[in-house]
């Protein structure tokens, strides 16, 4: 049995989160009569996102190992809350010491997760939704259910500041850092193709290098563009930026990244290769409670006070930002840049369904049912490859 | 004196109320390919545990390289030259080839991997193996001999001396098997000194310097191959005689019951045929043995039959003289009259912490339903009792945790489950696996009457004693085919027979 039809279903497969994000974004755009395709709604549809997605930096390396985080999303509300009261009641500390604090706050839950998952070998579904339970509690009582700001200092910036202009001219660092981000793809890509060649692996065809770069150049452009022409490049937006960038080349550089791989496709087969999985699963933990903490900080900073409420369900935006952007529920396979692009798409989906004032009830059930689709599609081209035959 | 690099004497390990070893000797030279061959249990890969620190309380002596040595960890003996290449593969199927290799021994420069260093080494080490792939290659896209041969390259890569392999022709095709055997003697001749497991004999016998063979834990015969013939090794190996154990049977053997004709399996996730081109039969009444090497695609082909294994299925199924489509999942199967119990009582037949009565009525939960929504506990209860005395499973209690039961009694809840559904074919896998000689009389008493009930039974089993002594008929696979077919009415197949059809000695 050989199969020489095309393969409709692997090419959607493969292009899934291009598919499912041109699909949506023309939605929208017909939809609310061209309000969601503006420079304006799309800089803010950035900024909204900018939070889940660097939650999903992360939460997709713990996916990855097989492990989930139901907590992060109470556990942002409640740093965000702490990080608040101490600049709102005790305005003496500094916005540094301030930020310093909450990063060891985090680092501390980081270990006590890392230690249930890792070394107790507790399903850290179990244990984050317990701890979820407790920030939220946290939250409650130290605020008395207020809210509490406005906050300054560093953390107003990294989430509300922009970059300031060099020349006096209108957004001129957007378009400098733009162009640089542009011209340093371009080059890293070519520099790793000319290591492939070195190394005797041959040339990847150009049908499929060319299409790639110029892609990632436009997509790349589009979003200067975008910024340049409202407001510019936010720190917020920077720190995504890095975060993505540092995170993705330590997943795939080092040995810790390495082992979060190895975990997650085949855990008895990472022990027996020397791998200490406890270990590599309690400093993922706290890298992860490190991450969300600092999305915490660009979150307070954004919405310039804290509520109870704040971060409720941003740990699902993540989750399901993670599956669109290709990251296996079952572990092993996955990425960090598919998976903040995943969540930038799930920000497009809140973004659009709240310009078109839909029923919030109804964004529920919306957002469910993608989740499920996502999750449902990866099942489903799994179990056809387990089912096809191939000529052997 | 000779030059050993490895001795390993008077190994003794327990596990509870077994002796896995029993002051086993295992004497390594320096530069020699030494087989370790025995049944499935004789401790062949306990003995290997023990020597790559997996183990850690064992009793005896290991002298390595002329110094006593005491691994506590797989870190430990790597780093004293040892390595090991199990059975199931250690690969990680969702990273690549140059991943794979360097797992736990990543080449960093300030923390940071340096791939230019990894993947030159890499292509090295697969150019020395004649390993013609990309190491950029996803391990998952490989095919089961080229994993092998990966696998090999991460032990070279630890810089090992010793190499030990089990069974690493297992799951391979004939080609695949001459290269590795090809490359196995290459690396002795460099000077590598290699444990060889291998239950093929006509491999063994080729490739091995040495041979040790393991029989319940002792070790019986420890010579040079030249002294070997296949025959030798098989009465080494199997040794004792047991024909007692089983009842004449002598109920009508009727109709054929069911009946699968060019059955193959795929499967798509490893990208290979399990199981290929399998015409088998079975009649009312019958026992019919299905022999052969762990690995030779048995157990898929139960499960294929069940509707239980996730893969592409091509062939017929005839069953109670019409042909139908396959059975697209175990609960169709088991409507149908079909039950498949597993081989792994543990993982795949029980639930340990629920009880008997829970666990025997499992799958015929419908006959118990009253007023179509809940379970009529009397009626659940009653047949259970029932089954318990048939059966004589000694519980004190229907409500006893089945865990707690003993291996022998944990087997006869699952015959108790499998004959609660009233199967007219019963396919029974290594139904007297890991439980004593007692017990394994009492279940063949068991499969006798239910044969005796006019229910067809397949048997699968790896020991070629019961295969003999309970089947009508036996079919012996190999490398997912069947090798052989035997009438065995008269009883008079022979160990010989089998064990040849099974390692490819024979020619069919």
């Amino acid at each position: 049995m050989t199969n020489k039809k095309v393969d409709l279903f692997g090419l959607f497969y493969q292009n899934s989160l291009a598919v499912e994000a041109i699909v949506i974004f023309l939605i929208f755009q017909v939809l609310t009569g061209g309000m969601f395709m503006t420079f304006r709604n799309l800089s803010n549809l950035i900024m909204q996102g900018a939070t889940c997605s660097i939650i999903a930096i992360t939460m997709c390396l713990v996916i990855i190992t097989c492990n989930a985080d139901l907590s992060a999303g109470r556990f942002l509300g409640m740093l965000g809350m702490i990080a608040a009261i101490m600049q709102v009641n005790y305005s003496r500390i500094p916005s540094g010491l301030v930020v310093l604090m909450v990063f060891a706050i985090a680092v501390s839950v980081g270990l006590w997760h890392g230690f249930w998952v890792g070394y107790m070998k507790l399903p850290a579904f179990i244990i984050t939704l317990a701890t979820q339970l407790v920030f939220l509690g946290v939250n409650q009582y130290i605020s008395n259910g207020r809210i509490i700001g406005p906050v300054t200092g560093i953390i107003a910036e990294m989430g509300n500041g922009y970059m300031p202009s060099i020349s006096g001219k209108r957004n001129d660092t957007t378009l400098i850092v733009g162009a640089i981000i542009i011209i340093a793809y371009i080059w890293f890509e070519i520099a790793k193709e000319r290591k492939s060649i070195k190394q005797g692996f041959g040339a990847t065809s150009l049908g499929k290098i060319v299409p790639k770069i110029v892609l990632v150049t436009a997509l790349a452009a589009a979003v200067t563009i975008i910024l340049y022409n409202h407001k510019g490049f936010a720190y917020a937006m920077l720190i995504l930026f890095a975060l993505t960038l540092i995170i993705s080349y330590v997943s795939k550089n080092t040995k810790f990244g390495r082992y979060i791989y190895a975990i997650g496709g085949n855990a008895e087969a990472a022990a027996l290769s020397g791998i200490n999985v406890s270990k590599e699963l309690l400093k993922l933990y706290v890298l992860h409670a490190f991450v969300v903490a600092t999305a915490a900080l660009v979150f307070l900073g954004r919405l310039n006070s804290a509520t109870t409420a704040g971060g409720n369900g941003y740990e699902f935006t993540a989750i399901t930002g993670c599956v669109v952007g290709g990251t296996a529920i079952t572990g092993g396979r996955g990425g960090v840049v598919g998976a903040v692009i995943g969540t930038m798409i799930m920000a497009a989906l809140d973004n659009g369904m709240s310009l078109l004032n839909l029923n919030p009830a109804l964004q529920y059930i919306v957002r469910g049912a993608v989740l499920l689709f996502a999750i449902a599609l990866d099942a489903y081209a799994n179990k056809r490859k387990a089912k096809m035959v191939h000529a052997v | 004196m000779e030059d050993f690099i490895l001795q390993m004497s008077h190994i003794t390990k327990l596990f509870p109320g077994v002796r896995a070893l029993d002051n086993v000797t295992l004497n390594l030279r320096r530069g020699e390919i030494h087989a370790l061959v025995g049944e499935n249990g004789a401790g062949k890969s306990t003995l290997m545990k023990v020597l790559s620190g997996e183990y850690t309380d064992y009793s005896g002596e290991l002298i390595l390289n002329g110094e006593a040595a005491r691994f506590k960890g797989v870190k430990e003996s790597e780093a004293a030259g040892v390595a090991i290449i199990h059975q199931e593969l250690g690969l990680i199927q969702t990273l690549n080839v140059c991943e794979n290799i360097f797992l736990g021994d990543e080449v960093c420069q300030n923390g940071v991997i340096n791939w230019d260093i990894e993947f030159k080494r890499a292509k090295e080490l697969l150019d020395e193996l004649n390993l013609k792939v990309n190491p950029k290659t996803r391990v998952g896209n490989l095919g089961i001999g080229q994993q092998q041969l990966v696998e090999i390259a991460k032990a070279l890569n630890k810089r090992c001396n010793i190499l030990i392999l089990d069974e690493p022709t297992a799951s391979l095709p004939e080609d695949d098997s001459e290269n590795l055997l090809a490359l196995v003697r290459g690396l002795r001749d460099k000077g590598m000194s290699i444990i060889f497991i291998s239950h093929k004999l006509g491999e063994v016998l080729s490739v091995a310097d040495t041979v040790t063979i393991l029989r319940d834990g002792e070790t019986v015969d420890s010579r040079p191959v030249k002294e070997f013939t296949q025959d030798t090794l098989i009465n080494g190996m199997v040794g004792r005689e047991i024909k007692t154990l089983f009842d004449q049977r002598d109920c009508p053997v009727g109709d054929v019951e069911l009946k699968v004709s060019g059955w193959s399996v795929f499967d798509g996730i490893n990208d290979k045929w399990i199981v290929q081109d399998i015409n088998i039969e079975v009649r009312k009444g019958e026992v019919v043995g299905l022999a052969g090497m762990i690995g030779a695609g048995r157990t898929e082909l139960g499960m294929s039959i069940f509707g239980s294994f996730e893969g592409a299925i091509t062939g017929k199924l005839e069953y109670m003289g019409k042909e139908r489509p396959p059975f697209k999942n175990s609960n169709e199967a088991i409507n149908a009259g079909v039950f498949y119990s597993s081989e792994d009582r543990k993982r795949f037949g029980l639930i340990l912490n629920s009880d008997i009565a829970y666990n025997a009525s499992l799958s015929s939960l419908d006959k118990f339903i009253a007023g179509r929504l809940f379970v009529n506990k009397n009626k659940e209860y009653g047949k259970v009792k029932e089954m318990v005395e048939k059966l004589r499973i000694k519980t004190p209690s229907i409500l006893q945790r089945a865990g707690n039961l003993s291996g022998g009694n944990q087997q006869k809840i699952c015959l108790a489950k499998a004959l609660m559904t009233e199967p007219r074919v019963l396919i029974l896998d290594e139904a007297t696996r890991g439980i004593d000689v007692g017990a394994k009389t009492e279940i063949y008493r068991l499969i006798n009457q239910m044969a005796g009930q006019g229910i067809a039974v397949i048997m699968i089993s790896s020991e070629l004693p019961e295969i003999l002594g309970m089947s009508d008929r036996i079919y012996v696979m190999r490398e997912g085919r069947i090798s052989a077919e035997f009438d065995n009415k008269a009883r008079n197949v022979t160990q010989e027979d089998v064990a040849l059809a099974a390692t490819g000695g024979a020619t069919v």
